[in-house]
């Protein structure tokens, strides 16, 4: 990556969001954008400047989960090639094939790795699907 | 049954033919149906024991029925409490695993975010201070993982994410570099020899990372001079790892145990430490590889740890299927 990716993500948790700011700014991400779940949830992901090049989801989220947010989001033109990922703590085998068969482009366990996050980011915007179900 | 013997009662007990009408009744067929009488008397105490026998035998085999069917009932309850039981234990694994989770993340990266001193500048003794935090923490998070790792093997649901052309050279680079950060003080020679033709396998890269290590570990946990070398050879159709140490060794009484989940050697509780997982943990993760696993030791002198990976894992090495939380809630 030349220019740092614009990323989305959606987190209910303060703390995680909170780590999300520290790690941006580490990393240098300015495209950084955070915000909660909420019932206009699809209209505010749609209005952001510049459209994100990956959009990370957490899975327990109130009032949508992570899979109907998949699912709104896969819905949208705007997001259309996308890559979508799971940002979740919940990461038992049978979470992990619930997240596969929903189709999402990779799932990155909780707690991150703030030092190989930023490689990680790379590889997934490229195209590849990460499945960091440990750390 | 008793209709034939009542005929047979009427029949004898008309004696009183007038003698000469009837042919042959001399004093032997007189004797003849005495003797016949008697059989016939003898017979009907035999069916009269039958049948008692009968009545007897139904009821016996009635209360046999009777148990069986009560067994039935509480074999099929016994089956739904314990796949009851089994969902209950599975859904609080996923849920513990993400409850203790989520403080982690704020813990380590937290913590991590004031070691490097974006925050401010850092002092070395503090950075040093944050840095134990760090690893105290990571040390948690292994010992949650290979918890959790431990009961998907026990419950059949440990699923491997197999990619092909796995490269294995940047893994045991990675597993060196780690396992330098484990010998402390110790004067201990840490070495990797990694032969040129080593084919790139199907595997599951996080895994063979997590066996390996582990056996990394334990040899710089049980070693105190000389060396720990790990190798990689291609032999045939699989990739054979050996993990040398020259440290305290296993007595031969206590080789079998080192595989068994919370078995620890003598030498293993003195080193203190350790659950005692990461050997059965690293066993079931080669063996759902469709490799093995196994060591040679001799005590005082050293251990051998090999794991064989085969290059081409069989199909049903995508081993074992989902059993738990089918269809589970997310919530
Ligand atoms: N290289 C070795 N040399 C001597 N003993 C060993 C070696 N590797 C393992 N053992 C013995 O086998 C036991 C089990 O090893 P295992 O890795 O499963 O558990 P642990 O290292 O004690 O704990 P954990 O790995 O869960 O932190 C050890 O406690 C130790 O007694
Ligand atoms: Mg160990």
């Amino acid at each position: 990556m030349n220019s740092q990716p614009n990323i989305l993500y959606v987190e209910d948790e303060p703390r995680s969001r909170t780590v999300m700011e520290m790690v941006a700014t580490y990393l240098e991400l300015p495209g950084m954008t955070i915000f909660e779940d909420s019932t206009d949830f699809l209209a505010r992901a749609e209005a952001v400047e510049p459209r994100p090049d990956l959009v990370l989801l957490d899975i327990h989220l109130k009032p949508h989960n992570g899979f109907e947010m998949l699912s709104m989001l896969r819905q949208s033109p705007r997001f259309q090639g996308v890559p979508i990922v799971a940002m979740t703590a919940s990461v038992m085998n049978e979470e992990v094939d619930q997240l596969r068969t929903a189709g999402f482009d990779g799932c990155l366990a909780k707690p991150i790795d703030m030092m190989t996050f930023g490689d990680t980011l790379d590889l997934i915007v490229r195209g590849e699907n990460v499945w960091r179900i440990f750390s | 049954m008793d209709m034939n013997l009542a005929d047979v009662k009427t029949i004898e007990s008309q004696p009183s033919v007038p003698p000469g009408t009837q042919k042959g009744s001399s004093p032997d067929s007189e004797s003849e149906i005495a003797r016949l009488r008697t059989q016939v008397e003898s017979l009907e105490k035999e069916v009269t024991r039958l049948k008692t026998q009968i009545e007897d035998d139904a009821i016996e085999l009635q209360a046999t029925v009777d148990e069986f069917v009560l067994a039935k009932s509480e074999v099929e309850r016994a089956k739904a409490d314990l796949e009851r039981a089994n969902q209950v234990k599975s859904a609080f694994l996923a849920s513990m695993s993400h409850e203790l989770r989520t403080p982690l993340n704020a813990i380590i990266n937290f913590t991590r975010f004031v070691a490097l001193g974006v925050q401010g500048p850092v002092n070395e003794k503090q950075a040093s201070t944050l840095n134990e935090v760090i690893d105290s923490s990571r040390h948690l998070l292994t010992l949650i993982n290979d918890v959790l790792d431990m009961s998907k093997i026990e419950s059949g649901s440990l699923n491997l994410l197999f990619d092909d052309n796995v490269d294995l050279k940047p893994i045991v680079e990675s597993v060196m570099s780690t396992a330098k950060g484990l010998t402390g003080e110790k004067s201990i020679e840490l070495r990797a020899k990694i032969a040129d033709d080593l084919p790139a396998i199907r595997a599951d890269r996080q895994r063979v990372f997590q066996i390996l290590l582990n056996i990394m570990s334990n040899a710089c946990k049980f070693t105190e001079k000389g060396h720990v070398e790990l190798r990689a050879n291609r032999q045939g159709d699989e990739v054979v790892f050996v993990i040398e140490d020259t440290g305290v060794g296993i007595e031969p009484e206590d080789q079998a145990a080192v595989f068994e989940a919370f078995r620890q050697t003598a030498s293993g509780l003195r080193q203190g430490g350790g659950t005692g997982l990461g050997m059965p943990i690293s066993r079931s993760l080669a063996e759902a590889h469709g490799g093995r696993m196994w060591l040679e030791s001799e005590p005082k002198k050293g251990s051998r740890f090999y794991v064989a990976l085969p290059a081409q894992p069989p199909d049903q090495a995508k081993l074992p299927v989902t059993r738990m939380l089918k269809g589970g809630s997310h919530e």
